[in-house]
């Protein structure tokens, strides 16, 4: 007559066990999924923006021993200025400076860093490509689990020069006013170094 | 040790330490068996995935493996059988296309854990902590250029359709986010339809007859590949609309690298599958002889091939 309520406390006992340390246990498949799912490249392009990229301006190549360089030899002023992400001939390069504005036009704000002609060209309509994100080397491809994450930074830092530099900059573009800058560019090795170079500033402020 | 063989000591281990770095590497020619490499596609019914696969066996080959060539034919299930079969075979690397970039990292992993390291080509897996590197195309800014290319030859008023490859392929988002990166700033160019066709010719030329019949007045398409780019101008030129409508395409594969300089097609991004290719074999042999800082993530720079420059291209990269 004992045996019913042995077996009976036995399961529950079994029961008990299951349910504090469970043989098998489920989990969402969406949570085992990268934390790429959650990247917020807005806030993450402010926060590199704020805390390293204008840092970096300040300890930038002079943009006129950059450019004296890549009018001498393009190739060694790649190899002593330039940065490349990746596989690719592709060159890209941070400099600061200061300049005269010589003039101001469709193609954007054209800069003489010495006298004579324009040095630097700042487009200041749409902003495409990576010379933003990529130009000081401070960011690496290999640290983003999604390629996509890495992308969309560069979209949004380009955002952020249209929106925090751009506007102030065409408004007060005039001939021969002084800007100081910190400005990235990308040289391509099939077409050289233009001149003027067009380069995007994320910094630029009249004195 | 016994105390007459302690003054070998010395000798042996060097000899040890030799054998065991033979171990990871390939066999001479008198030496036995040559050690073996998977290379793992996500289909081989696109040629440029044919150039993609046979290039890395081939260069796999000339260091002095035993290279096999597997299908996933876009099928998860299969590319994971694909690595059981690599795994228990004994392969001692995989040169891997993912098919999908969250599905396949599990297979990695298994792989990984086996203590095989695998190469990404191409296209990535969401993950840093599995592939011993990843060598990619830069697809982003390869149609951040070729949106502006675009918008120069549509204009800034007009309408387009855009073609997706598989929409679980990173690739896939990439380009169609380099794209409607520029494109999108024009508020004159409207898309009329965007829809998946696989990367696969035959689905964009039965998806492009469904989007003609609907739009017959586009003026161009952006598809995500040369695939689906062939497989939209053959429907274009089915409908007599191939004048009408410019077609804009990825990869830079050999037959609309030749009808970029026909004037048939618009323009191509060339992502270089030989180079990408060889360099994910190179790394394999370099990680067996024991190199460990391979770079996680290796975007390959992708150029712009357009009527200005085709005679620059060809053969899936640029000529010397």
């Amino acid at each position: 007559m004992r045996r019913p309520w042995g077996i009976f406390l036995a399961g529950a006992l079994l029961l008990a066990a299951a349910a504090l340390f469970p043989p098998v246990r489920f989990h969402r498949l969406r949570a085992e999924r990268p934390a790429a799912a959650g990247f917020q490249a807005p806030a993450y392009a402010r926060k590199f923006w704020r805390e390293r990229l204008l840092p970096a301006g300040e300890r930038a190549a002079p943009a006129s021993e950059v450019l004296a360089a890549l009018r001498r030899d393009p190739a060694a002023a790649e190899k002593k200025y330039g940065r490349t992400i990746g596989d690719s001939d592709t060159r890209y390069f941070f400099f600061q400076g200061t300049g005269t504005v010589v003039a101001d036009g469709k193609s954007g704000v054209a800069l003489a860093l010495a006298g004579g002609g324009a040095d630097l060209i700042f487009p200041t309509g749409f902003l495409f490509g990576n010379a933003v994100r990529d130009a000081s080397g401070l960011l690496d491809p290999g640290a983003f689990a999604n390629s996509q994450d890495f992308n969309a930074v560069a979209a949004e830092l380009n955002h952020l020069v249209e929106t925090r530099v751009l506007p102030a900059l065409r408004d007060g573009a005039r001939p021969g006013r002084r800007l100081r800058f910190v400005a990235a560019a990308e040289v391509d090795p099939d077409d050289g170094p233009a001149r003027p170079l067009p380069a995007v500033p994320v910094e630029a402020a009249f004195e | 040790m016994t105390p007459t063989l302690r003054p070998l000591r010395p000798c042996l281990l060097v000899l040890a330490a030799f054998a065991a770095l033979a171990a990871g590497l390939p066999a001479s020619a008198e030496g036995g068996a040559r050690p073996k490499i998977a290379v793992i596609i996500s289909t081989l019914n696109n040629p440029w995935f044919v150039v993609l696969g046979e290039t890395a066996r081939a260069r796999a080959d000339e260091l002095g493996y035993d290279a096999t060539l597997y299908d996933s034919q876009n099928d998860t299930a299969k590319e994971a059988a694909h690595f059981e079969n690599a795994i228990a075979g004994g392969c001692k690397a995989i040169l891997f296309n993912p098919t999908d970039a969250d599905a396949s990292v599990a297979n990695v992993r298994r792989a990984k854990a086996a203590g095989i390291p695998v190469i990404c080509i191409d296209r990535e897996i969401n993950a840093t902590d599995a592939a011993a590197a990843q060598i990619l195309s830069d697809s982003y800014s390869g149609c951040v250029r070729e949106g502006q290319y675009f918008v120069e030859q549509v204009g800034e008023q007009g309408t387009y359709a855009e073609l997706l490859g598989l929409v679980g392929d990173n690739n896939t988002w990439n380009r169609s986010k380099g794209f409607h990166s520029v494109v999108d700033r024009y508020p004159g160019l409207k898309m009329v339809a965007q829809q998946s066709a696989d990367f696969d010719r035959a689905k964009a030329l039965e998806v492009m007859e469904s989007i003609l019949q609907r739009n017959p007045a586009i003026n161009a398409v952006f598809c995500g590949n040369d695939a689906m780019a062939m497989g939209a101008y053959q429907a274009l030129v089915s409908a007599g609309k191939d004048r009408q409508v410019k077609v804009f395409g990825f990869d830079g594969a050999d037959d609309v690298v030749r009808l970029i300089a026909q004037g048939k097609i618009a323009a191509t991004g060339m992502q270089f599958p030989k180079k990408m290719a060889r360099q994910a074999a190179e790394f394999a042999d370099q990680w067996l002889k024991g190199r460990r800082d391979l770079p996680q993530k290796v975007p390959v720079k992708v150029d712009l091939v357009t009527a200005a420059n085709v005679a620059r291209y060809g053969d899936y990269g640029k000529k010397p």
